[in-house]
């Protein structure tokens, strides 16, 4: 069956065309990027992805399914999108609490499964503390632990690493490598830095809303910077 | 039989999330306690010197001491919750422009379960809120009554406006715009639901409008349930009496605002199967 599939997407927000006849598709255990710069049309892309929004045109299938059946295939992704969705006025472990038993997890397996992420991630002296009183780049874990709390298929994370200081971007991206090594997780991001291409599989990138390249990084490495 | 509990603990813990959101902000909490109260003793003391009591006494078939203060309380406690379980039709459309209904609507949890959840939530905290009102009221002016159905009356308001603030709320783009809906829909339906004056003595086109206000029956069930609890202190020994002759009625309001409810929550599911709610 086909994994992820993303056949001829169009997105317009009044005149503007955030995306323009995207085609691609995913394969099972690869990290795929998409890059581009600001207003490319990413986070856009991302929505219509993990079904968050519908297209004007063309569709998503992700294991077969579509926008109708999304609820089919919502244990099979993680979703991490670019600003913030969880609540700052609760704590750490009422976000993920909550998450949990929205995924259909009992309450005691809930407490186990957050209680593996919070060390796997290093923050279990985080857990009684409200967001709003974490740094950014804890957020961004608790963020990502949320969205693995139930052990998807994919992982997708639009611009997981924004706005994260050097050192956190390192550590972020071995955890990365790490879910996709080990785990053999689907990795799909996006990013506006050219110089995570190079950690990727596959790439498409984007500009003003229309496919630039789609293909190995390596490939995308050689053409545009080879000859540097 | 094991997914039937999860379900309920989904409804529960969205409903939980939502208390917990709003039991944290305290300000919240004390400043939309203490507003209905002030109008209270405003309308009630104000225009209660104006009014002719006897007329609406004579319009709502009420034999007995009656004061406008009284006559106005249960509007007013309907008023309160109104106004606050509205407020979460605010909150929904805020959480869709930020994006934060994407983890609830792109978990496997059944779109019908979440829109329960936040609904019974909303209903619950209007409810509460209407019924510390009316504690204070009770405390303050010795004639208020409160008995054991008061909350059940003042919930089933409280989800009926938190149903129709979402069903609303799926509308609109912007929290801001949502609360033109206060002005436009809600005040002129609040005040064609007999909370403040007796639709009964209104033109014979607004009686056939209020037919068809949801809040009619929501607001009639609230004021059927004090004057069954004014009963009630008066005269104890006839209880068996009392809900025959009374209970019916409050049961009938009940009974028509559970339907508005059915209707709207329906339509609501409907319509979130084939929206992105973004
Ligand atoms: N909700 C929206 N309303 C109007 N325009 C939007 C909306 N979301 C995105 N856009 C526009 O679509 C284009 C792509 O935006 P976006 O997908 O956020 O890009 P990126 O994530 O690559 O920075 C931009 O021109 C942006 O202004
Ligand atoms: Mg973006």
């Amino acid at each position: 069956m086909r994994f992820i599939s993303v056949k001829n997407i169009t997105k317009r927000y009044g005149n503007v065309f955030a995306l323009e006849n995207i085609n691609f598709e995913v394969k099972e255990g690869e990290i795929f990027g998409i890059v581009g710069p600001n207003g490319a049309g990413k986070s856009t892309l991302i929505k219509i992805l993990t079904m968050a929004i519908k297209p004007d045109e063309g569709e998503v299938l992700i294991y077969g399914s579509d926008f109708k059946n999304r609820k089919k295939v919502a244990k099979k992704l993680g979703i991490v999108f670019q600003e913030t969705t969880l609540d700052v006025i609760l704590t750490v472990r009422e976000n993920l609490f909550f998450h949990a038993i929205l995924f259909g997890f009992s309450s005691s397996i809930s407490k186990n499964l957050i209680k593996n992420l919070a060390s796997f991630f290093n923050f279990e002296n985080y857990l009684n503390m409200k967001i709003s009183e974490l740094s950014g780049g804890t957020r961004r874990k608790v963020e990502i632990a949320r969205a693995l709390l139930h052990s998807p298929k994919v992982l997708v994370m639009d611009e997981p690493t924004l706005g994260l200081d050097i050192e956190s971007r390192n550590q972020l991206w071995s955890y990365i490598k790490e879910l996709n090594k080990k785990n053999g997780m689907t990795i799909i991001l996006t990013s506006h830095y050219l110089e995570e291409i190079s950690l990727c599989d596959r790439v498409l990138v984007l500009d003003s809303g229309k496919m630039r390249f789609l293909g190995s990084s390596k490939e995308f490495i050689k053409n545009f910077y080879g000859k540097v | 039989m094991e997914k039937f509990k999860i379900t309920i603990l989904q409804i529960i813990i969205i409903s939980y999330r939502e208390f917990l959101k709003w039991w944290r902000n305290k300000f919240k909490v004390i400043t939309t306690v203490i507003q209905p109260f002030i109008w209270t003793i405003f309308f009630g003391l104000g225009l209660g010197k104006i009014v002719n009591i006897n007329e609406i006494a004579r319009a709502i078939n009420y034999q007995g001491e009656i004061s406008y203060l009284l006559f106005i309380f249960p509007g007013m406690i309907s008023t309160t919750v109104i106004f606050i379980s509205f407020n979460f039709g605010h909150s929904f459309v805020e959480e869709k422009e930020r994006g934060f209904l994407r983890p609830l609507i792109l978990s496997p949890t059944p779109d019908w379960v979440i829109v329960l959840g936040k609904i019974l939530s909303a209903g619950f905290i209007g409810a509460l809120q209407g019924l510390i009102v009316n504690l204070l009221g009770f405390i303050y002016f010795k004639e208020i009554s409160i008995t054991f159905l008061t909350f059940p009356a003042l919930l089933v308001l409280g989800i009926l406006t938190a149903t129709l603030g979402i069903f609303l709320g799926l509308f609109f783009k912007k929290a801001g715009s949502y609360d033109i809906l206060l002005f436009y829909v809600i005040i002129p339906a609040i005040l064609l639901s007999g909370a403040y004056f007796p639709v009964e003595l209104t033109p014979l086109w607004m009686i056939r409008l209020a037919q068809f206000n949801p809040f009619y029956y929501g607001v009639e069930t609230v004021k059927k349930v004090f004057v069954f609890s004014l009963s009630l202190e008066k005269d104890f020994s006839n209880l068996k009496e009392l809900i025959i002759t009374k209970g019916i009625g409050i049961f009938e309001g009940a009974l028509y605002t559970f339907m508005f409810i059915a209707f709207f929550f329906v339509l609501i599911n409907v319509i979130i199967k084939n929206k992105s709610l973004d």
